[in-house]
């Protein structure tokens, strides 16, 4: 067994930690730290989308068990964010590495600056279900979400979040674990497209940090100081993001 | 515009959306640069003829046509998801609404049929249901009515028998009989108003 990169372990560790209860999704984290180690785009997001889908999965089955996913909405969400996935994906191995890094810096920004501005729970609705015939004007925002992850590896589970719970005005539970679901769904679609792309190496230092942390930062999220967290994740994906796209655009006007 | 209609819309989109994705998805990997770079690298790599392998050449290929085997499966999901989800919310109402219509039709007038949707699916149960209601409050009616009548004729019946045996039928008597007789006659008039708001098809009613 390779142990070049053991060092993701404790990083997944504390990141599944802390990442629990700041509305972060772990890809967002680990795929700046895999850009870092010089992956290439598609290798950086099929190990960083696996690696959610680690923590992803042992979210979605306790979400099941308290049943309090709207699989009506949901699967409507997953038919159309599944064929971006795979549309987006695709996008990921023909178009310039330095223009994947461009869009990823931006959406991590303006997701990251949405989250600390906007997201706040007092906005959020009673809804544990929505008639399908009133979903027609929102159409686009899961394809989009599906188009967003399969690009940069970020968007189903935070563009769910706002369309449920912001924009339909869902209960804030059946919001995130719905999003949850979606989320699980499309990662799992980008992680069977791309296993070959999967650095395993990497994956299975990451997959069983995030599994333990998984497993530890629900028990602790009521020590945490969630409100500074979240800022604090915040903050630091703003500046990743402001980073890579700077970088990244540089490199490319440089040639 | 309707609901259903709406829903119909909701669907049908989503079927483009998923097919021509795929659809273009298949398109561009079967024109896949990759492929074309691989199997140059593969054949420039090898200094004779000899050397090369045909499954090394052909590896690419297989590799993606394994992919777009994946990726038919995941539309087939994904298609009978929703022809699934379709069947739960638009055939799975009518055929409840069906079944509890069959129940109305045996005679069962306190069937109430119970719909989550939102849509005019769900109007249409309610509407049944207001119908239901309403002929359980006309076959009451009819009851009441004719127990008022058979009352009354039970009446008339007893001061006849009585006049009968007596053979003496005096004025006050006589008024009596009659007054019994036209009250009688006014219920059934009542009754029949009853039906004037319903329309009768040509040849039921003469």
């Amino acid at each position: 067994m390779d142990f070049t990169y053991w060092y993701i372990f404790p990083i997944a560790f504390f990141t599944a930690i802390f990442a629990t209860g700041s509305g972060f999704g772990g890809s967002a984290v680990f795929v700046p730290v895999f850009y870092f180690l010089g992956l290439s785009p598609i290798e950086a997001l099929s190990t960083g989308l696996v690696t959610e889908l680690t923590g992803m999965s042992s979210a979605t089955f306790r979400y099941i068990r308290q049943k309090v996913v709207d699989y009506h909405m949901g699967i409507l969400i997953i038919l159309l964010s599944v064929p971006a996935v795979i549309i987006g994906r695709h996008l990921v191995l023909v178009l310039n590495p330095l223009i994947v890094k461009i869009i990823f810096g931006v959406v991590v920004l303006v997701f990251a600056i949405y989250t600390l501005l906007f997201n706040r729970s007092g906005t959020w609705g009673n809804r544990k279900n929505f008639p399908t015939d009133e979903f027609l004007p929102y159409l686009w925002v899961p394809y989009f979400g599906g188009l967003s992850i399969g690009l940069t590896s970020i968007g189903t589970c935070e563009t769910t979040n706002i369309l449920l719970g912001q924009i339909l005005k869902y209960n804030v539970n059946y919001a995130v674990a719905t999003s949850v679901f979606v989320n699980g769904v499309s990662d799992l679609v980008f992680s069977i497209l791309s296993i070959e792309s999967i650095r395993w190496d990497i994956a299975i230092f990451s997959m069983s940090g995030v599994l333990l942390g998984g497993q530890i930062g629900p028990l602790l999220n009521k020590y945490l100081p969630q409100k500074a967290l979240k800022y604090i994740f915040g903050i630091a994906l703003t500046l990743v993001g402001l980073r890579m796209l700077i970088l990244s655009y540089l490199k490319l006007k440089g040639g | 515009m309707l609901k259903l209609q709406k829903k119909f819309i909701v669907y049908s989109l989503i079927i483009l959306i998923v097919v021509l994705s795929i659809f273009i998805e298949v398109i561009f990997e079967s024109g896949s640069v990759n492929i074309e770079k691989s199997i140059t690298n593969t054949i420039n790599a090898k200094k004779t003829i000899e050397e090369i392998n045909i499954d090394e050449i052909m590896a690419p290929i297989r590799f993606q046509q394994k992919k777009m085997f994946v990726i038919v499966i995941i539309l087939l999901i994904l298609i009978t998801l929703l022809f699934y989800h379709f069947a739960n919310e638009i055939v799975k109402p009518l055929h409840k609404i069906i079944t509890e219509s069959a129940k109305v039709l045996n005679g069962d007038l306190t069937t109430v049929i119970e719909l989550d949707s939102t849509d005019e699916i769900k109007d249409l149960g309610e509407t049944i249901n207001e119908l239901t209601s309403n002929m359980q409050e006309v076959v009451v009616q009819i009851k009441n009515w004719v127990e008022n009548i058979e009352k009354l004729n039970f009446e008339m019946e007893e001061k006849l028998r009585k006049t009968i045996e007596t053979k003496k039928l005096n004025k006050r008597e006589f008024q009596d009989l009659l007054k019994a007789y036209r009250e009688n006659t006014a219920l059934l008039d009542d009754f029949l108003k009853l039906f004037t708001i319903y329309k009768m098809k040509d040849g039921v009613v003469d």
